[in-house]
């Protein structure tokens, strides 16, 4: 297993500029055509935060005693936002990404996993962008600095191994049973519900906050806020977080190179 | 040297009828087997050696492109192994992997990191690719506007950059319009002169015998010949012939079936039958064809002998009838009107009294036709008067193929032909 994923890991170096083609086409297909091109992706999250902005603070004029001021509810939404997009995002893509290339996987000998790092990569990339706004607009608006923001790097790190063993399982899982892709909308959306995105955990129930503790993204999006907007590290939480997700990578990871055959031959 | 080594190779594909058998099957895996197995592939053994050209031949679904995906380690083999020495390149199918509303530019230099390439390198490659693929003009437009040549022209190209030690080519090349074929071939014929190993999947006789030092012919998953092009395709065309004729046999069977009885014609009803016409005094019951040793035949090769033969049943007593035969090509090309009065040796057949019956054959030493479906029309015309009358005109009255012969000859009819050459010289040598 160790050997297979060192070996795994150095042909993915090899694909490097694979990889890199493919993020640049994906984060190209997604604006082909349009006039502005890939500033979209820097002007999306903007447009979001501005309008998360009017409608809770103006609009609904939504206040948490702990975070204080009205701003910092959309900086809140929005830093537990870039997390879950992005992963909503990866999982969404990858999961057909196998099915949708078929003409390509089935006649080009080329790493498939690939595929997915590339989806996951652009992804993150887009996340980057907004993290970067994000932090403009706190020091715009709260005259603060996010110093600890380079320890992302890490969650980032263990945020990338997460999404990517989802990816591989469930790519693969949607070419043996093709009812895998419909039914990750349901799931996605409940899955976001369980996630304290909108609101903050304090608000959840003490009899159902295990529920919302189990959930690794929960712990994925705290530690973004604690370490973007409150200046925290991270607490006991994030060692399940890189628990879980060392250990559904290697799960992906395996049941995609032990199923790698069979799949092609039923794309 | 030998680079590819087969052994016992066979890959078989496990149907299911519904996705929830798989399902069912997966949750217990000790339950009751709930697909059928196809094997796609079976005990298949062979040697490739280095800087040989290897074609493979068979009809269609007779795992040729099983056996090309199993060499590309596309696809792992279910029973025994393959081993392969050397990089191996496989132009499978045009455009695999091409995103239509990206150049041409971008394509190319994202099938390059498909294969392995480093920017660099592929950059290195560009312009050698863009000459041979001839796209100078295209390269920069989305790879949508292109034709499926221009695609194939691109694909091909690039995988002839990647100067591979091994070379599969599916029938991808016969996208190609005739030019850029040729210049395919010529790009093959050139490899194969630098020692690479070539495994070619083609339809083409021409291309086997001109290209290939040995040749396969796959049967329904099975190697049913390995051998020199020769052989091979000598028994490739035995077995179309065969199955050709089984097919067509029973297409004439039917139809001269279909109006001896009357129930037959009844459910042939609403298919028009071939007009026929004539006042009915000699009746055509049967037309046949029949080959060299006298048997009942209905697929050929060029030059073979052919026998028509017909026979007839006589209602009323008639003068000078004549029979006579008219051969179509299947989309109606009027080839030959034969009769026997109007010959070098002209027959003549002063009286057939009420009541008898006979054959009348007609033997065609050596057929001219090439490749093609043919049909014959078979008449008895009554010559007494100076316009001949309709006795029995039957309009196709069987259908008849000619199948590649073992001679390359293009066109419609073989003409035997003889050469000479002089060449004109100011002094002797």
């Amino acid at each position: 297993m160790g050997i297979a994923l060192s070996r795994g890991l150095k042909r993915s170096l090899e694909f490097k500029y694979l990889v890199t083609e493919f993020v640049k086409s994906d984060l190209k297909t997604r604006y082909v055509g349009s006039t502005l091109g890939l500033y979209w992706s820097v002007l999306n999250p903007i447009l979001l935060l501005i309008i998360y902005t009017f409608v809770f603070s103006v609009i609904l004029g939504v206040r948490f005693t702990k975070a204080g001021s009205i701003h910092n509810y959309s900086l809140y939404l929005f830093c537990g936002m870039l997390p879950w997009i992005a992963f909503q995002e990866s999982i969404t893509t990858s999961v057909n990404t196998l099915t949708k290339n078929a003409n390509l996987v089935r006649n080009v000998v080329f790493p498939l996993k690939t595929l997915h790092t590339s989806l996951v990569i652009s992804a993150l990339i887009s996340e980057l962008i907004g993290i970067v706004i994000l932090l403009i607009f706190r020091v715009v608006l709260t005259g603060t600095l996010g110093y600890l923001s380079p320890l992302l790097l890490v969650v980032v790190f263990f945020q990338f191994l997460l999404t990517m063993g989802f990816a591989l399982l469930l790519s693969a899982l949607n070419v043996f049973f093709r009812d895998v892709n419909p039914l990750m909308r349901p799931l996605i959306r409940m899955w976001m519900y369980l996630t304290p995105v909108f609101y903050p955990l304090s608000i959840v129930p003490e009899k159902v906050r295990i529920f919302i503790y189990i959930n690794p993204m929960t712990s994925l999006i705290t530690a973004y806020r604690d370490i973007l907007l409150n200046d925290r590290l991270p607490g006991a939480e994030f060692i399940y977080f890189m628990i879980f997700s060392v250990a559904i990578f290697l799960f992906g990871y395996r049941f995609f190179t032990k199923n790698h055959m069979k799949l092609v031959d039923l794309l | 040297m030998i680079v590819i080594k087969a052994e016992n190779l066979g890959k078989k594909y496990d149907i299911y009828k519904k996705p929830s058998h798989r399902l069912a099957e997966m949750i217990m895996p000790r339950g009751k087997k709930r697909h059928r197995e196809m094997w796609a592939l079976k005990g298949l053994d062979f040697e490739i050696k280095k800087g040989s050209t290897c074609g493979i031949i068979g009809h269609n679904g007779a795992g040729k492109s099983t056996l090309l995906r199993l060499l590309s380690r596309l696809s792992q083999p279910s029973t025994g192994k393959i081993a392969i020495k050397g990089k191996v390149t496989s132009v499978l199918q045009l455009g695999a992997g091409f995103k239509g509303d990206f150049t041409g530019r971008a394509n190319l230099f994202m099938n390059c990191s498909l294969l392995g390439l480093t920017k660099e390198e592929a950059a290195e490659k560009f312009t050698e690719i863009v000459d041979f693929a001839e796209l100078w003009d295209f390269i920069d437009l989305p790879v949508k506007t292109y034709s499926s040549g221009m695609k194939m022209r691109l694909t091909f190209a690039i995988m002839i950059a990647m100067d591979p030690e091994i070379l599969l080519v599916d029938e991808v090349i016969a996208v190609g319009d005739e030019y850029f074929r040729g210049k395919c071939f010529n790009k093959i014929n050139e490899l194969k002169s630098r020692g690479k190993t070539l495994v070619l999947v083609t339809h083409s006789l021409y291309n086997l015998r001109t290209i290939c030092d040995h040749v396969m012919l796959l049967d329904r998953g099975r190697l049913v010949a390995n051998g020199t092009a020769d052989e091979v395709i000598d028994r490739y065309l035995t077995m179309v012939h065969a199955q050709r004729e089984a097919k067509i046999g029973a297409l004439n069977k039917k139809a001269s079936e279909a109006e001896s009885t009357p129930e037959a014609a009844d459910a042939a009803a609403d298919k028009p039958l071939p007009p026929r016409w004539g006042d009915g005094s000699i009746h055509i019951e049967k037309v046949r064809l029949l080959d060299d040793k006298k048997t009942e035949r209905y697929v050929y090769s060029p030059n073979e002998k052919m026998v028509i033969e017909a026979e007839y049943r006589v209602t009323k007593t008639t003068n000078n009838p004549v029979f006579g035969i008219g051969i179509f090509r299947n989309d109606g090309t009027y080839i030959a009107g034969l009769n026997h009065l109007w010959h070098k040796d002209p027959m003549e057949i002063p009286e057939l009294t009420k009541g008898g019956s006979g054959r009348i054959t007609c033997t065609i030493n050596n057929l001219p036709l090439l490749k093609g479906s043919y049909y014959i029309s078979y008449y008895c015309y009554d010559h007494s008067e100076l316009a001949p009358t309709p006795i029995d005109h039957m309009e196709k009255a069987l259908v008849f193929e000619v199948m590649e012969g073992n001679v390359i000859e293009h066109g419609l009819v073989s003409i035997a032909t003889a050469w000479a050459i002089k060449e004109d010289r100011d002094e002797p040598r």
